[in-house]
Formats: structure tokens, C-alpha cells, sequence
């Protein structure tokens, strides 16, 4: 394990920490399909498949999405290093680095453009989440 | 122990009326109110809810202006979130129905591109890649195993490959 901010034993502990603290907002939102729970056909059978598979997609992406970028991208990089002490600095995001380091800057360009539409997304389903979360306020 | 009785709405009736999932899906919360109160059912767990998914729109939003700085940073990022605020609110007037199935196909694209993205990475650790074609055919590189590609990609490790990074990305 690498070492963060801190040296030793210490600072595997800070790069621990922040990774899980990174994680917490990946696995925020799954509690979207509880709201969307009163407003599908045949919620008693819906409802724990779609929860079933969210847990066996979560299991996937994730592993496969931290594998990936474990073997692709150096944790020592420079524009990773950069990007932690200066925030201004031009980071686009690690698939997107991941792309230019293996020299493909329209795979950059394809991945940026899929990461505004999953941006959008969540959006649109927080959006919703929102509105229902204030219709049910009584 | 707590008296339960005349407070019939805690549990699923045997018979009868449906309980899960009601009109509101937070009237559900069937064990909260049972440790707690029957005011905590509704109003300020919809109120928690509400104010954190409040937070999530304009987070998401912002990072959809810092995707579109990668291309261009002359735009204001105002202008980006103007206007990626706008589908999220079209979309939301639908019924539910027509939302449901804008929100499939939107999720449809994340699901596919990161089973390619998935794929293809595993196989970029192989060095499968623009700059490395196949393993040995390019004599930048040895035959590795995968583990140990990771850092050898890198505009700073190999000065030969600085021509193929993007020209903003060179650190010196």
C-alpha cells in the first residue's frame, strides 16, 4: 500500500482513509430505487430483482473499474501527483489519463464525452429523487 | 417493552389493504417509527432525503463544466451549467413512463461503455494500445506482465513517447 501525505504506518492509514472516503460517493445513490419503489408495475417482484442486480452491478463495475485503472495507470504519476497539491491544474479525470498515456487522445475524448452523459444522468435521477422526495413531504 | 397496541400501521396486516409499498414509499420505514415516533415517518426523513439529493443536481452539473473544460476552457463554466441544467428539467416534465425510459437508454450508455471500457483496459494492460500495438511488437517495450506495466506508460518514464501524449499533458 502506498503511502499518502504521511510517512509509515501513517500514512498508509491517510491513504486508506481518503480512498474510502472516496468510495462512500460512489456507493451514495443506490437508495434511488426505494423512492422509484411506488411508482412501478408489480413492485413486490420488481423491486428486489432490480436491488439483487444493482448489488452484482456495483460488484462488477467497481472491481472492474478500480482493476483497470490499478493496472493502467502509475500511482506515482506525475499529473496524478500535480493534480492533489493544485487543484487549478488541467485534470480531466483518471479514464480520461489513462487514455493519453496509452497515446489515445480521441479514446480521451470518447470517455469524457460518456462521463458528461452519466453526468447528465445522475442528474436527471437526482432531479426526480428530489421532486418525489418533496411530493411525499406531508 | 414498548405498548404497540391501537398502532395497527406498524406492521404488514395479515390480510387486507396493501402495506409495501404505499403511496409513499417512506411511510415504509415501518421500524423507524417503531423505536422512534410516528412524526418521523414522513415529513423530515422526505426533508433529509430531499435537502442531500438537492446537493447532488448542482454537483453534477459542475462536474459536467469540468468535462467540458478538457475541450475548451474559453467557455465560462456558467454557460455550460445553464445549459446542462435545461435536459435534466425537460426530462423531468414527462410522466413518469416517458422518464423511465429516457433514464434506460441514458443508463444504457454508462452500461456499455464500461463493459468496453472494462474490456478494453484489461487488454491496454496487455499492450494493446495505439502506441504499443501487441505485445512485442513494439520495441519501446519489453513483454511484461500486467502488474508491472503500470507506470511504464508514462510521458515522464519514456521520453520517446512524449509526441504521442496530449501536448497539454506534458510535465516535465
Amino acid at each position: 500500500m502506498k503511502e499518502f501525505l504521511l510517512g509509515g504506518g501513517a500514512g498508509r492509514l491517510t491513504g486508506f482513509w481518503f480512498a474510502c472516503c472516496q468510495a462512500c460517493f460512489a456507493y451514495a445513490g443506490v437508495e434511488t430505487i426505494a423512492i422509484t419503489a411506488s411508482e412501478v408495475e408489480r413492485p413486490r417482484q420488481t423491486i428486489p430483482k432490480a436491488v439483487r442486480r444493482i448489488a452484482n452491478r456495483l460488484n462488477f463495475y467497481y472491481i472492474g473499474a478500480i482493476l483497470v485503472l490499478g493496472v493502467n495507470l502509475s500511482s506515482t504519476d506525475a499529473i496524478l501527483e500535480k493534480s492533489l497539491s493544485d487543484s487549478t491544474f488541467g485534470y480531466h479525470g483518471s479514464f480520461v489519463l489513462m487514455a493519453q498515456r496509452a497515446g489515445m487522445p480521441r479514446l480521451g475524448d470518447f470517455l469524457n464525452v460518456m462521463a458528461l452523459g452519466a453526468a447528465l444522468s445522475i442528474s436527471n435521477a437526482s432531479l426526480y429523487v428530489t421532486v418525489r422526495a418533496a411530493l411525499y413531504m406531508r | 417493552m414498548l405498548d404497540y397496541s391501537g398502532r395497527d400501521d406498524f406492521f404488514p396486516p395479515t390480510s387486507g389493504r396493501l402495506q409495501f409499498p404505499c403511496q409513499s414509499s417512506f411511510e415504509s420505514f415501518h421500524w423507524l417509527c417503531c423505536w422512534l415516533d410516528l412524526l418521523l415517518k414522513a415529513f423530515p426523513l422526505s426533508l433529509g432525503i430531499d435537502i442531500s439529493e438537492m446537493l447532488v443536481v448542482p454537483n453534477k452539473l459542475i462536474a459536467a463544466a469540468d468535462y467540458m473544460a478538457y475541450w475548451t476552457d474559453s467557455v465560462d463554466p456558467k454557460v455550460w451549467i445553464v445549459i446542462y441544467a435545461i435536459p435534466p428539467i425537460i426530462f423531468n416534465l414527462f410522466n413518469v413512463r416517458r422518464y423511465g425510459e429516457i433514464e434506460f437508454w441514458l443508463t444504457l450508455q454508462k452500461v456499455i461503455t464500461f463493459v468496453l471500457l472494462i474490456a478494453y483496459g484489461l487488454l491496454m494492460a496487455m499492450q494493446a494500445s495505439a502506441i504499443t500495438p501487441w505485445s512485442g511488437t513494439n520495441s519501446n517495450y519489453e513483454a511484461v506482465p500486467c502488474a508491472a506495466t503500470a507506470g511504464n506508460i508514462s510521458c515522464v518514464a519514456s521520453p520517446g513517447l512524449n509526441r504521442t501524449c496530449h501536448e497539454k499533458y506534458l510535465v516535465t
